[in-house]
């Protein structure tokens, strides 16, 4: 499983360029994340991919070959900090209902929606800690659930930013760091 | 799904000018390639104040790549001042980044023999004793049996295409690699290399000129001329008269009247092989033809490009007689605009390359590869008509000829004896 980084311009048609160029190297992709970023131009999209390192770094290659992508990168083995949100919506009794609120406590979830006959759970973390909830929540009865996929972000100052047009760039230099 | 470069929609009329600037600087930049622009019927009708400067290409910023980190380039100088055994594979990439000069300079330098691609001839003169000529599938025998050998392949604006490698499983396995290629994309994709320098063809070759050695390469050299052997004195032309033209006469009495000058056109097939093999070219560009996104029905239509490009040139097409079918309306054009082209109509009555194929990997089941009642001989489009059919017939005057005529050349049938026709040495 691989990590990539990409920013893209923030319009319509991008999303089907990248899905398509996924299509056509016959990688399947696990999950694929898009959102806005502090510049509303541009998006950042987390993609996770079913390949190895070499179909990684074609993915890579030609992902920044598209007029649309800003940057792409592999930024898997690198220390990263990866989150996942998930809904559960699991069918809760009088009786059991104790129970179900120890395990949410236990892995940090919160219930954000009660009803007479069920809960929604929302908890974020990491994959692992979801997958956990989840088996634990199954016996229970789940009865719906939402994923957003995973979103990441490299630690620390491996700072991954957007590159920036020219006449911005100079801008930048001008007005010394820490200034957009 | 679009097949190009990139592919926009405009759907303002004010958006037009800006769009089709974009579109050249995109289809020019880096590894070029066709862009797309599609224009809405509402834009079409529309009409919008034209401003230059208001209508400046507006892309995207991208990531300014180091293209390779200086570990990887000591790492290929070392290769080239090391290797015993080394060849060149030269690509279409050193004619499009205009690297002709600097690659001589370095062929010359470091003694590399070079075999080039399809698309690569013409980037290195024909007439070098270190040109090889063309590789792969369709070159000669000897000079892929030296890729096999080298112990090292300096790939330039290339991309180890199927037809160039053929079994990757065998390929050039006792020879270390380095690929000099503008696209990231192709690194490690087909053939996994030892030292990879991502940038433009030019750029690389000049920044490596100063730390390559003149080294003497001659045992290598000699090694390969007697790989070569006498495959030249068993050339098809050599043959004794068997009363039969073959389209090798053709091609190589064409290269010798136009006196290797002209611009050639071809389209796919056996006979775009056999111009590969038989037309020598010494200069970049002359030699127009479709490569990987290849298509019969090219070389007409492409002809006239090259025509109203190269006003002053002569221009040659050189078509198999089923591509030629697949542009009539082009002849129509070409009588309309008066348009200078000569045509030189391989005709052996067959969709030659596919039956190639049926007879080595399909049991000769030749289906649907004869081609019966044509009419190549009447001079629709065509001021002169002239039809050679026996290598005794007049060749010069007939290919010297002003003025746009076609040459069809009745080539022999696969009845001939073995190799004969077949777009690949005997």
């Amino acid at each position: 499983m691989q990590t990539l980084v990409a920013y893209v311009e923030n319009k319509p048609g991008v999303l089907n360029r990248v899905s398509s160029l996924a299509r056509r190297l016959a990688i399947n992709i696990d999950s694929l994340t898009v959102g806005p970023t502090e510049n509303e131009e541009i998006a950042r999209m987390t993609i996770v991919a079913h390949t190895d390192e070499r179909g990684a770094h074609r993915l890579e290659a030609s992902l920044e070959k598209l007029v649309d992508v800003l940057l792409a990168e592999n930024i898997s083995g690198r220390a990263l900090l990866e989150r996942d949100l998930a809904l559960i919506k699991v069918s809760a009794d009088q009786q059991n209902r104790p129970h179900l609120m120890e395990l949410i406590k236990v892995f940090r979830a919160r219930v954000v929606d009660v009803a007479p006959e069920s809960l929604i759970i929302e908890v974020s973390g990491a994959v692992d800690k979801i997958d956990g909830l989840l088996e634990v929540l199954r016996p229970f009865g789940v009865l719906e659930m939402a994923r957003t996929g995973r979103i990441s972000m490299t630690r620390g100052g491996d700072l991954l930013r957007p590159p920036v047009p020219e006449s911005a760039a100079s801008e930048l230099e001008s007005s010394g760091p820490g200034v957009k | 799904m679009p097949i190009t470069k990139h592919n926009v929609v405009v759907t303002h009329a004010e958006d037009i000018a800006r769009t089709v600037r974009e579109a050249f600087l995109i289809a020019n930049s880096g590894r070029p390639g066709p862009v797309l622009v599609d224009i809405t019927k509402d834009a079409q009708q529309a009409s919008a104040e034209f401003n230059w400067e208001a209508s400046a290409p507006k892309l995207p910023p991208k990531r300014q790549r180091t293209n390779h980190d200086q570990a990887e380039f000591d790492r290929a100088v070392e290769l080239l001042n090391t290797a015993k055994r080394p060849l060149i594979l030269a690509g279409h990439g050193i004619m499009v980044s205009g690297a002709m000069r600097a690659f001589e300079q370095f062929v010359h330098t470091g003694n590399y023999p070079v075999a080039m691609t399809l698309l690569g001839i013409g980037c290195f003169p024909a007439n070098d004793p270190l040109n090889l000529g063309m590789m792969g599938m369709h070159g000669e025998a000897w000079v892929n049996n030296a890729i096999q050998e080298a112990d090292l392949l300096i790939a330039v604006g290339m991309r180890f295409d199927d037809r160039v490698t053929g079994d990757l499983r065998t390929y050039a396995k006792g020879a270390r690699k380095i690929h000099i290629e503008i696209d990231r994309a192709e690194i490690n994709k087909n053939v996994k290399v030892d030292a990879a320098l991502v940038g433009d063809a030019r750029e690389v070759l000049e920044k490596l000129m100063p730390h390559i050695q003149t080294r003497d390469h001659s045992i290598w050299i000699r090694h390969i001329a007697e790989l070569k052997g006498d495959s030249a004195v068993r050339d098809i032309q050599t043959l004794p008269d068997s009363g039969h033209l073959y389209a090798a006469h053709v091609i190589n009495d064409l290269w010798k009247e136009t006196g290797g000058e002209a611009i050639v056109v071809t389209d796919v097939g056996q006979h775009q092989m056999w111009e590969a093999q038989y037309y020598h070219h010494n200069r970049p560009r002359t030699l127009i033809t479709s490569g990987g996104l290849g298509t019969m029905g090219f070389a007409l239509p492409a002809a006239i490009g090259a025509k109203f490009a190269k006003p002053d040139s002569e221009v040659w097409a050189v078509v198999g007689d089923g591509g030629f079918q697949m542009t009539m309306s082009e002849l129509a054009t070409i009588v309309q605009e008066k348009i200078n082209i000569k045509i030189a109509i391989i005709n052996n009555g067959y969709l030659g390359m596919v039956r190639q194929w049926q007879e080595f990997f399909y049991d000769k089941r030749y289906v649907a590869t004869p081609l019966v009642g044509q009419c190549l001989w009447h001079p629709r489009g065509a001021h002169h008509c002239a039809r050679r059919s026996h290598p005794h017939d007049p060749r010069g005057a007939r290919i010297r000829r002003n003025g746009s005529h076609r040459l069809p050349c009745r080539t022999g049938r696969f009845r001939l004896p073995d190799g004969c026709g077949r777009s690949f040495p005997a």
